[in-house]
C-alpha cells in the first residue's frame, strides 16, 4: 500500500490505517523532531503531536502534493511549534539568558577543544547545530541526513526556490565555518 | 511548485560531502517503542477536546436562546396595558368607587349649625345663673 493509499484509508477513519502511518513515519518524524528539539523526550512528544495531526487534519488533504510532502508539511509544522513554545517558556522565565535556539554564537575555541576529544563528535554535531535557527536545523536534516530531493524540501518547508537556495547556502557557510576542520573519520 | 534540482549547483561537493558525512554519523535516539499508544492517547485526547467545545458552544446558545425567549414576554408586558391576575374576584363598579373614593368628611354647614346650638346652650348656662 503505498502512502497515498494510506492516507486515504486515514480519511476513511480506518482504525487500522493508523497503525500503518505511524510506523511507517514514526522514525523519520523522530529523527527530524530530535534534530529540531535537541531533546528525546520533547522529540516524543512532538512526533505523537504530529502524527496525531495528521490523523486528525487528514480529511485536508486534496492530493495536490503526494502524501509522503503532505505529512511531512504537518510534521514540519508541529515540530516548529514546539520549538516555538519552548522559546516562549524559556523567555518567559529565564529573560536574561541567550535564546538556545538560534542566536547563540558559538564560541570556535570550544569547537577546537572539542576537537581533541576522540567521542565527542555528537556533542559537537549538536553544538554546531545549535547555532542555527529550528528552521534551518529541519533543512540541514531533511539535506544533508534524510537526503530528500531539494523539490520536496521545498514543498515541506513552504519556502520559493530562491529562498530555498539562500538558506541551504548560509547554512553551508556557518557550517564550514565551525565543521569545516573538524575531521569526520575521528 | 516543484523545484528543478539543476538549480542547486553545489560549488564546494568535498565540503558538502564533509558537512553530510559528520551529520550522518552523529547518532540520533532511537525511536521509542511507545509511540503508537501515545498517538492514539493524543487522538482519543483531541476528539474528546473536540466535542466538549462543540457541548460548551451548544450549551452556551441553547442558554442565550433561552435568556432571549424569557425576556421577550416581560418587555410586552412592561410595554402594554398592566395585566389583571385571571383569579381576582369579580367587582362591581359601585363597590369600586366606593373602595377608592375620599374618606367622608362633614359639611360646613353641619359644624355651623353645631356651633350655633353649643352657643345657644352657653347662654341659657349664663342666664340660669
Amino acid at each position: 500500500m503505498d502512502d497515498d493509499a494510506l492516507l486515504r484509508r486515514c480519511q476513511r477513519g480506518d482504525d487500522s490505517a493508523l497503525t500503518v502511518l505511524v510506523h511507517r513515519f514514526q522514525d523519520r518524524i523522530f529523527r527530524l523532531a530530535c534534530r529540531v528539539l535537541g531533546d528525546r523526550a520533547r522529540a516524543e512528544d512532538a512526533t505523537a503531536d504530529a502524527l496525531a495531526g495528521v490523523w486528525a487534519g487528514c480529511q485536508s488533504w486534496r492530493g495536490e502534493a503526494s502524501a509522503g510532502t503532505w505529512i511531512h508539511q504537518v510534521a514540519y509544522r508541529v515540530i516548529l511549534d514546539h520549538a516555538r513554545a519552548r522559546r516562549r517558556w524559556w523567555r518567559f522565565w529565564n529573560w536574561s539568558e541567550t535564546d538556545d535556539a538560534g542566536s547563540a554564537e558559538l564560541d570556535p575555541a570550544v569547537i577546537v577543544a572539542k576537537q581533541s576529544e576522540r567521542d565527542d563528535r555528537e556533542q559537537v554535531v549538536a553544538m554546531v547545530l545549535k547555532t542555527l535557527s529550528a528552521e534551518d536545523r529541519a533543512l540541514v536534516q531533511m539535506h544533508y541526513f534524510e537526503e530528500l530531493p531539494l523539490a520536496e524540501i521545498g514543498e515541506i518547508l513552504g519556502v520559493s526556490r530562491d529562498a530555498l537556495k539562500m538558506r541551504l547556502s548560509r547554512c553551508r557557510q556557518k557550517l564550514r565555518a565551525l565543521l569545516g576542520g573538524f575531521d569526520a573519520d575521528t | 511548485m516543484p523545484i528543478p534540482e539543476a538549480d542547486f549547483d553545489d560549488n564546494d561537493e568535498s565540503l558538502d560531502q564533509h558537512v553530510r558525512e559528520m551529520i550522518r554519523k552523529a547518532p540520533l535516539p532511537q525511536t521509542p517503542p511507545a509511540l503508537e499508544l501515545a498517538t492514539r492517547r493524543r487522538v482519543v485526547q483531541r476528539r474528546l477536546r473536540k466535542r466538549l467545545v462543540i457541548g460548551t458552544m451548544a450549551m452556551a446558545v441553547l442558554a442565550a436562546l433561552l435568556v432571549w425567549t424569557g425576556q421577550k414576554p416581560n418587555q410586552v408586558a412592561q410595554q402594554g396595558n398592566p395585566v389583571v391576575p385571571s383569579s381576582a374576584p369579580d367587582l362591581d363598579s359601585g363597590e369600586l368607587d366606593s373602595l377608592f373614593a375620599p374618606p367622608p368628611v362633614d359639611s360646613l354647614s353641619v359644624l355651623d349649625r353645631r356651633q350655633v346650638v353649643a352657643i345657644h346652650v352657653l347662654q341659657q348656662l349664663e342666664e340660669r345663673r
